[in-house]
């Protein structure tokens, strides 16, 4: 076994970071060895913050070899990864034009199209690579995920059923198969297939994520959300604008028009659109704090996501219990602090556990504003009580309610929630 | 290496400095300026026209500048003028094998880390030997009919050497590159701390050997394998060491670039070779490192060649009793989670010990003897020790470069020596994050999704995680 067999030994055993540095030390000595760039690429598009450089390292195999497709299609895969649908389709037609037949490619297609959230090309070009080769796990994983966001349930249901019957030592194919279930609100099957997946690959971070919101599916209310996400995933970001806007226009005509009969219709409507914009944004926070209280399950949740459970979650009940507590009660600070501290949850759910660096300075800072400002119209309105409220406290609560309603804007912008290498 | 600013501002307040000029022409030449390395050579020959370090870095720069006769040539002359400057011999070394001249190569680099063992150099010597440079004695080599015996077929025999000269430590051993201690110089009680590891150790390799015939009417068998897992650097090549001093064994450390080879069937000749070393010289420990690359799991394995030397391996382990008799086989890794399955069955590496980080005792040794011979003030090792946990032996060294740093970047500002304050290695502890919290995450998945046979309870156990 060579250095470049070790290094090559190393990858498939997911030691990517060991398995760079020996394909760097094959490079030393073989600066034109365009399969170790290859290699290498693959390797680094798989660590986090090093896609870009994978990107580079495609690119040197690339000039070193431009008639090899399996080069295009890692570029392909690479740009997709980057969100780079288009460039990562332009890629991938290359690799298909040098090999028609190469299914490799055809999957990098696919996954192209993914990238685009094509999903009926790129469920047509992964038949295309399971035509030709029907074991390729590649293309028949892309499929499983197509047909299941498509909302094609019963081809969905057979593809993974062949997934798992072709390898049922596929962490992968477990991974499509606990969607599928969780899709199918069978979150009780769904947990079964993450914590085998997770048996077969501990590391896998998809399969821990899975694991994850089958624990939360466990409340009627995150299974709601979930549901919703299955729906909104079946367009692509441009649609899922069309269909914000046009619920938020409808949400507006119908508001102006119940004012016009009673205004009490108006307020109730108000208040579900507020609930659902709250429970949208909110719901990973308390289905996070929700694991918390599981002694067990909590143990697959990663720092992150922990801070996200308590000052989500964990704010979120506190504020609740506060604002009802300030209702029944009439003490208005105390209703001021629970309404306050519910404000605080939505920049805070888009704080933790985000992965774009730009995101967490906008939304942590948002959120520290957030705290200082609640924390001094709370101190405040508790030593001045029952004085009436101090114009100090009015616009520091004006300026939550603001900063509240722009996080619910801010947080759709994809650049704000994904990382800067992705 | 130091900074280059920092060195050239030092050397305003004193340009005749020869050691701060050698540190820039080093630090230049590491960064490949060549032309500023040469003005800095050059003016230390001015100061000191027969320095014999300016004058051997004066040659490697002809050398790199393509004018390789006239480097030879000025080397030639540092070597007669100064027989006993190792690094001159050293690059006297490099050049003769880039003018293929393999032998005088060999003959050159053994002089140089005789005269200088720290310029030990295992890549050059590689590379020597794949030229051709062996060593005199090593030359002479014919296939033995009386030693092939069990070898296979690429393997040689030294008629000089004769199976006695096993008895003399250290003895070469040709191709193998292995080095064989006759005696480890390490013990349990030089080792500082890792109390826990050593009760397991005594429990599950010491004592079973010193109660051999107890353990025999149990139908148990002493020796064996036995697998050292933990994160990287925290002790697992010392303990192992420390093991074999304490049961006055020889100690064979065996490296993963000892055994890996290019050529199909190379790998596992090696293999067999080392194993059959070590029954030769029972009782023995027998120790590889990084493991989990020669018992890979084969479900990771693209070639057939990696799963033979896997299959070698299984066999050298199940090797009859007798012939494993008194080899202790160890084996460290830092990711048990990719060794193939057959190899954690009975009477292969079936005793797992886990090696966790330094404890505090272990640290608080670590750190004097890391503070040893360097100017450190007020150096508290029980304070800096609470402040260090989790670290690694390499995250301890870590904290002590760059606090050094920080005291020699003011050292040559001032021209004095300025010492490392205990501030400045709490300073540098705050900065250095430990290596082992990435090895502990990952541990720590493995722990929770694929325990299922309790392979990683100690771990469990160590990170505070209740089953």
């Amino acid at each position: 076994m060579s250095e470049l067999s070790h290094g090559l030994l190393l990858q498939d055993q997911g030691r990517l970071e060991e398995a760079e540095a020996c394909f760097y030390s094959v490079l030393a000595r073989e600066p034109d060895n365009d399969f170790v760039f290859g290699r290498l690429a693959l390797c680094q598009m798989s660590q986090p913050g090093k896609k870009r450089r994978a990107l580079d390292t495609i690119a040197e195999a690339i000039r070193l070899r431009a008639d090899e497709p399996f080069y295009f299609s890692v570029k392909a895969i690479i740009l997709g990864e980057l969100h780079r649908g288009k460039e990562a389709l332009e890629a991938a037609e290359t690799a298909v034009r040098l090999n028609p037949e190469d299914t490799f490619a055809l999957s990098a297609k696919a996954n192209a199209y993914c990238a685009m959230d094509r999903w009926a090309e790129a469920e047509e070009w992964s038949r295309h690579a399971l035509a030709l080769d029907g074991d390729n796990a590649m293309a028949a994983n892309i499929l499983a995920h197509t047909l299941r966001i498509q909302g094609k349930r019963q081809l969905n249901a057979e593809a993974v059923e062949r997934l798992l019957a072709a390898d049922p030592e596929d962490s992968f194919a477990h991974v499509n198969a606990g969607w599928t279930a969780l899709q199918a609100k069978d979150q009780a099957r769904a947990e079964q297939h993450f914590r085998e997946a997770l048996r077969l690959d501990p590391e896998s971070d998809m399969a821990r994520e899975g694991l994850l919101e089958s624990f939360r599916a466990r409340s009627w209310f995150y299974r709601a959300y979930l549901s919703y996400c299955f729906f909104m995933q079946r367009y692509t970001e441009g649609k899922q604008w069309m269909i914000f806007l046009g619920a938020f226009a409808v949400y507006q005509v119908s508001r102006k028009y119940l004012e016009t009969i009673n205004p009490v219709y108006s307020g109730v409507l108000v208040a579900v659109w507020l609930g659902l914009v709250l429970w949208v944004w909110l719901a990973p926070g308390i289905g996070n704090f929700l694991i918390l209280l599981d002694r067990s399950a909590r143990l697959a949740l990663k720092p992150a996501e922990r801070h996200q459970g308590i000052a989500v979650g964990g704010i979120f009940a506190l504020g609740a219990l506060a604002t009802i507590a300030g209702l029944v009660s009439g003490y208005y600070p105390v209703l001021l602090a629970g309404v306050g501290l519910l404000a605080t949850t939505i920049p805070a759910s888009l704080t933790f556990g985000n992965v774009s660096s730009r995101g967490r300075l906008v939304f942590g800072s948002i959120t520290v504003l957030l705290y200082a400002a609640v924390g001094t119209m709370i101190v405040l309105e508790w030593v001045r009580h029952p004085a009436p409220m101090h114009p100090l406290s009015s616009g520091l609560g004006l300026f939550a309610l603001f900063a509240t309603v722009a996080c619910t804007w801010l947080g759709n912008i994809r650049s704000l929630r994904r990382s800067s290498d992705d | 290496m130091a900074d280059i600013q920092s060195l050239k501002q030092a050397l305003a307040v004193s340009p005749d400095n020869v050691p701060l000029l050698l540190m820039l022409g080093e630090a230049y030449l590491e960064q490949f300026s060549l032309e500023e390395a040469k003005a800095s050579y050059e003016a230390v020959l001015r100061v000191d026209p027969a320095n014999p370090y300016a004058r051997t870095h004066l040659v490697q720069l002809l050398d790199l500048d393509g004018r390789s006769s006239e480097a030879i040539l000025r080397l030639e002359q540092v070597c007669g003028e100064y027989p006993n400057f190792g690094p001159a011999w050293l690059l006297r070394a490099r050049l003769s094998l880039n003018e293929n001249r393999a032998r005088e190569a060999r003959e050159y680099y053994e002089r140089a880390v005789a005269l200088d063992p720290s310029l030990k150099n295992d890549d050059l010597l590689k590379r020597i030997r794949q030229a051709g440079g062996q060593r005199v004695a090593e030359e002479p080599r014919e296939p033995s009919p009386q030693r092939n015996g069990d070898r296979q077929a690429g393997a040689y025999y030294d008629p000089e050497f004769e199976e006695d000269d096993f008895d003399d430590d250290p003895f070469d051993d040709g191709d193998l590159e292995i080095e064989f201690d006759q005696k480890p110089d390490v013990d349990f009680d030089r080792v500082g701390g890792m109390e826990a590891v050593k009760e397991d150790i005594r429990m599950k390799i010491l004592y079973p050997l010193e109660n051999r015939e107890l353990f025999e009417a149990y139908g148990k068998r002493a020796g064996g394998g036995v697998l050292l897992y933990g994160p990287p650097g925290c002790g697992k090549t010392l303990i192992s060491r420390a093991t074999a001093g304490e049961i006055n064994a020889k100690f064979l450390s065996v490296g993963l670039h000892q055994i890996l080879d290019m050529w199909i069937g190379k790998s596992e000749e090696k293999l067999h070779e080392i194993f059959e070393m070590a029954r030769r010289h029972a009782p023995a420990v027998l120790f590889f490192d990084e493991v989990d690359a020669l018992a890979a799991d084969r479900k990771d394995m693209r070639t057939s060649a990696g799963r033979t030397l896997i299959n070698q391996f299984l066999a050298e382990l199940d090797s009859e009793s007798s012939k494993n008799d008194g080899v202790l086989v160890l084996g460290a890794t830092n990711a048990p989670w990719h060794l193939d399955s057959a190899f954690l069955r009975p009477g292969r590496f079936d005793r797992l010990i886990f090696v966790p980080p330094p404890d505090e005792t272990a640290r608080d040794q670590i750190i004097r003897i890391m503070a040893e011979g360097k100017p450190v003030a007020g150096l508290d090792p029980a304070a800096l020790a609470k402040k260090v946990k989790d670290f690694s032996g390499a995250d301890i060294k870590a904290v002590f470069d760059q606090a050094i740093e920080g005291a020699l970047s003011e050292a040559m500002k001032t021209g004095k020596i300025v010492p490392v304050t205990q501030k400045q290695l709490l300073k540098a502890a705050a900065n250095v994050k430990p290596s082992t919290r990435k090895w502990f995450e990952s541990a720590r998945n493995y722990a929770l999704y694929a325990n299922q046979s309790g392979f990683y309870d100690d771990v469990l156990h160590y990170l505070g995680i209740g089953k």
